[in-house]
């Protein structure tokens, strides 16, 4: 993995991440939270993360809903920070459809990282 | 801050406790929530099961105290349940005392790669047994299209 300012490097294309989501029956949400939780944890400059909830989250219903809360909650609002922007609270929002659509969950958080590298 | 991220973990950590024993309570019957449609948005589009499918039921199971039951649904229920207690506990302890405790485990990249080669590897010989003992059909019809 390339480390580009301190930041992991983890570019994807968001419809990717639902394909491989759904073609490897849910083991590709393990491998992605963990490098988003890197991802996360390097922009915040703290650990926001666990990495061992963050494989959790990949297998387990509701540890998901958390998992997404969390990016919500101090990921996200890091990352806009990072890009100039101005910090959104996107936890409740992430956090529902991390209940209904995990994978789609996952799709919105990955567009947002990818901004990082533009 | 630091009280207000410690009550919504607490809360969080309650409500995932207390939701399956509210399905306990207003499930109509013995093997209503083993045959019905699952709510997991996988299953119900391949009728596959997820890594998380029968979580929900391991630990209802657990609240009706069929241990054996529980981790025949899921074998990561009951630890689950234990990991919500025992996280619950230390959070409540922390608020308490106004001060956090280090968890460096919880940050552990070694354990953190274990723990999804031996998640992992429990769903992947579940989807085995799962596509061995069904037929097409049979798979068909746990999704939503039959």
């Amino acid at each position: 993995m390339q480390i580009i300012d301190n930041i992991p490097e983890f570019r994807r294309e968001p419809v990717v991440v639902l394909l491989l989501g759904f073609i490897t029956c849910g083991f590709y949400l393990i491998y992605w939270n963990l490098q988003a939780a890197k991802v996360f944890n390097a922009l915040a400059g703290r650990e926001i993360l666990s990495s061992v909830v963050a494989v959790f989250a990949g297998c387990i219903w509701p540890v998901n809903m958390y998992f997404f809360f969390i990016v919500g909650r101090d990921g996200l609002p890091a990352l806009d920070e990072r890009i100039g922007m101005p910090p959104r609270d996107q936890s409740i929002l992430l956090m529902l459809l991390g209940f209904f659509f995990p994978m789609i969950a996952a799709m919105i958080v990955q567009s947002e990282i990818n901004k990082l590298y533009k | 801050m630091f009280y207000r991220r410690k009550i919504s973990g607490i809360v969080v950590l309650f409500l995932f406790l207390v939701t399956p024993l509210l399905i306990m309570l207003f499930d109509p019957g013995a093997g209503h929530l083993q045959e019905s449609q699952s709510f997991c948005p996988f299953k119900m589009l391949t009728g596959l099961p997820c890594p998380g499918c029968g979580m929900i039921k391991s630990m209802v199971s657990l609240y009706r105290g069929d241990l054996a039951e529980s981790f025949r649904n899921h074998l990561f229920g009951p630890l689950l349940v234990l990991f919500f207690i025992s996280a619950l506990f230390v959070m409540t302890v922390e608020l308490i005392r106004g001060r956090n405790y280090k968890k460096r485990w919880l940050y552990n990249m070694k354990l953190a790669y274990g723990t999804a080669v031996l998640m992992g590897g429990y769903h992947l010989v579940r989807i085995i047994l799962f596509v061995t003992s069904h037929s097409f059909g049979e798979i068909l019809q746990e999704s939503i299209w039959f």
